[in-house]
């Protein structure tokens, strides 16, 4: 089995279509607020085929590439549980929203309060609950996810699911979506820059600027790649665990340096960057944070040798 | 090999010189020095990635490569593409056989990541050129056997005009070479000084004057085809078999932290690495842009892997028979050879992001 490590004319027109799709669905739907998930942007990605690559034979590499362009254009949609996870975990209908929790103490569950159906990691056992079979406490965050805390129901029985494949593809996801808000993040701070001057000239020809906004470059583009990478073997720990350790080790750093270059202006929900890095605030915490995934990526290659 | 630790890099002797050279000359018989050259100059017309897969595992075991991953990946390359006949004739057989350590003659005092200063001039004297000036940081130059020297030979108001480009024997007259004693890896960098050197303008590669234009594609080669990842990753595993003679529990949560941290900063570059090899496969005009990034992503894997040595073998990590006293040297290193992260970073705003240069 080998694997291109570019992205052929299809996979190309793909990534074209669903920016497209999404920049002509902005047209008319204003981004909802962070208490919100986008779920008209959902909609418009389901009507167009974009959420069931998968079930109409595609790979997992395509529906990744889906995962970054919507984390770009349509960053509050929940698109990676739907298209990606979901369908891989479970044969089961999970109905129109997805939410993705874990028994983690503290954890947050995303897009939990509209969620009709929910894969829950618990240790190394998960589950698919509906709906009814859960309690869900919304929690206020300000960091770009409608969110709650999600507990199974006392006596609940639900169907077992592969907890492997869900790690697995959770991680995937995340680091696509981590991967593609970084990106998006990096080219809009570049173009305030750019264009923003002081004492007399551009602040982004000034080398201190430039160089935290290329490392961003390097990190968002490694994180795509790693992705895409885990995508093509979805049955490979290390290579998810090693894509979700580096995004999620590298979304604060990123985070940090477009909010520093861009200033106050970078604050302000008119100036559009924190729909970006709110979210990755948040998702570098989930499934445990960086630290989770670099000790299981550890576990995993250097396992205790048996005696 | 004599003394060969799987963690040197240099020729730190004559005996250590003959080795590295007798080991290349056995890779050249099994066909593993130059498998990506065309048959006619002693390769085998692999692709590229048969190069990439043979080189992760030889520079993974610690091989006694030397210089020589130079001859084969850009110097070899680019006599191939513009060198006359008898040059081709004359230094391609040796670099496929394994039997030339070749040094590049880039950097200069005043003329380090701003390459374009250089001052070494070479002036037309009949049928020669005759070198003065001065070279540093030049590593091998005592083991090499000619000199890839960029020279200036036309004084212009652009400084990237009137650079060009001499093949020169290294035992060529009024050439010395004189050793750097440094932190890292002695008896491999040098000041080489040019004293009225004569060089035949035959051994000219390329156009006059127009060197800067060839060199700027060759440097991009220079970064991606050595496979760092792949020494940087067993190293994690020496650094894991370490800890476990030390009774250092690597389950701990700290020390597993560190551990994933560094292989997944060299999971990154790995993939940046193929992404760029791809592009240069593909002669895409978008490697050597993907270059510098892969080349900004092999700093901080180094760093990150000299990290994780810190943070797991605490001071056995600085112990000369610690796999990790040559991390740290990796980790300076490797930021600063084959162009500076800085200047990686500068290339990134400028020709990726478009970030304006006034």
């Amino acid at each position: 089995m080998t694997m291109d490590v570019k992205l052929s004319l299809e996979q190309e027109v793909l990534l074209n279509s669903v920016r497209g799709i999404l920049e002509r669905h902005r047209l008319t739907n204003p981004f909802p607020g962070p208490s919100s998930g986008d779920y008209a942007a959902l909609l418009a990605l389901r009507e167009n085929g974009f959420l069931d690559i998968l079930q109409s034979g595609g790979s997992a590499v395509e529906v990744v590439l889906v995962i970054e362009a919507a984390a770009a254009f349509a960053p509050g949609a929940p698109v990676g549980a739907q298209s990606l996870v979901g369908p891989l975990v479970t044969l089961s209908s999970l109905g129109d929203i997805v939410g993705l929790a874990e028994s983690r103490r503290g954890s947050l569950t995303r897009f939990a309060c509209d969620a009709s159906s929910f894969l829950y990691l618990d240790g190394v056992d998960a589950r698919h609950f509906e709906r009814g079979q859960v309690e869900v406490a919304p929690v206020d965050t300000r960091w770009g996810f409608p969110v709650g805390r999600v507990t199974p129901l006392e006596g609940s029985t639900a169907q077992p699911v592969d907890a492997g494949m869900l790690v697995r593809t959770w991680r995937i996801a995340l680091a696509a979506e981590i991967g593609g808000l970084m990106e998006a993040a990096t080219l809009l701070a570049s173009k305030y820059v750019s264009e923003r001057f002081q004492f007399g000239k551009s602040i982004g020809s000034l080398q201190t600027v430039q160089h935290r906004l290329a490392r961003a470059h390097v990190a968002s583009q490694a994180t795509k790649w790693l992705a895409r990478r885990a995508a093509w073997d979805l049955h490979d720990d290390r290579a998810a665990a090693a894509a979700a350790c580096y995004a999620s080790s590298e979304a604060s750093g990123v985070l940090a340096s477009v909010q520093q270059v861009c200033g106050a202006i970078g604050f302000t929900d008119e100036f559009g960057l924190t729909r970006f890095t709110a979210r990755l605030q948040m998702l570098q915490t989930e499934l445990g944070g960086p630290s989770t995934h670099a000790r299981w990526l550890a576990r995993s290659r250097w396992p205790v040798p048996f005696e | 090999m004599p003394g060969w630790r799987s963690i040197d890099r240099d020729v730190r002797s004559a005996e250590t010189i003959e080795a590295s050279l007798e080991f290349c000359r056995g890779l050249a018989q099994q066909g593993l020095l130059t498998p990506a050259w065309p048959i006619e100059y002693g390769g085998a017309a692999a692709s590229r990635w048969a190069q990439i897969v043979i080189s992760e595992e030889l520079r993974g075991a610690g091989e006694p490569r030397g210089p020589q991953y130079t001859n084969v990946n850009w110097i070899g390359p680019a006599i191939m593409k513009l060198g006359t006949e008898e040059q081709k004739a004359r230094f391609l057989p040796p670099i496929a056989a394994g039997e030339a350590m070749w040094c590049q003659g880039f950097s200069e005092p005043d003329a380090g990541s701003d390459l374009s200063a250089l001052r070494t001039f070479a002036e037309l004297d009949g049928d020669d050129y005759m070198v003065n000036g001065q070279k540093i940081w030049t590593s091998y130059a005592s083991a090499a056997h000619f000199c890839f020297l960029l020279v200036r030979t036309l004084r212009s108001e652009n400084p990237r005009d009137g650079i060009s480009i001499l093949l020169v024997p290294m035992d060529s007259d009024g050439i010395e070479v004189r050793e750097i004693s440094t932190l890292g890896i002695h008896h491999m960098l040098h000041e080489v000084f040019f004293h009225n050197v004569r060089v035949p303008v035959a051994l000219r590669l390329g156009e006059e004057n127009e060197g800067w234009k060839i060199i700027r594609n060759l440097l991009a080669n220079e970064r991606t085809q050595t496979s760092v990842h792949e020494e940087v990753e067993r190293s994690l595993d020496q650094l894991v078999a370490e800890a476990r003679d030390l009774d250092i529990d690597i389950e701990d949560p700290l020390v597993a932290d560190a551990l994933g941290r560094a292989a997944s900063a060299a999971a990154a570059s790995r993939v940046l690495n193929y992404v760029a090899v791809q592009a240069l496969s593909d002669d895409s005009d978008q490697y050597t842009n993907l270059a510098s990034i892969y080349k900004a992503s092999a700093a901080q894997m180094a760093v990150e892997a000299g990290r994780a040595f810190v943070a797991v073998l605490g001071a056995q990590s600085l112990d000369s028979t610690s796999a990790g006293d040559y991390r740290m040297i990796s980790a300076i290193e490797n930021g600063i050879g084959g162009g500076s992260t800085e200047m990686q970073l500068n290339a990134i705003a400028w020709q990726v992001l478009k970030l304006p240069k006034k």
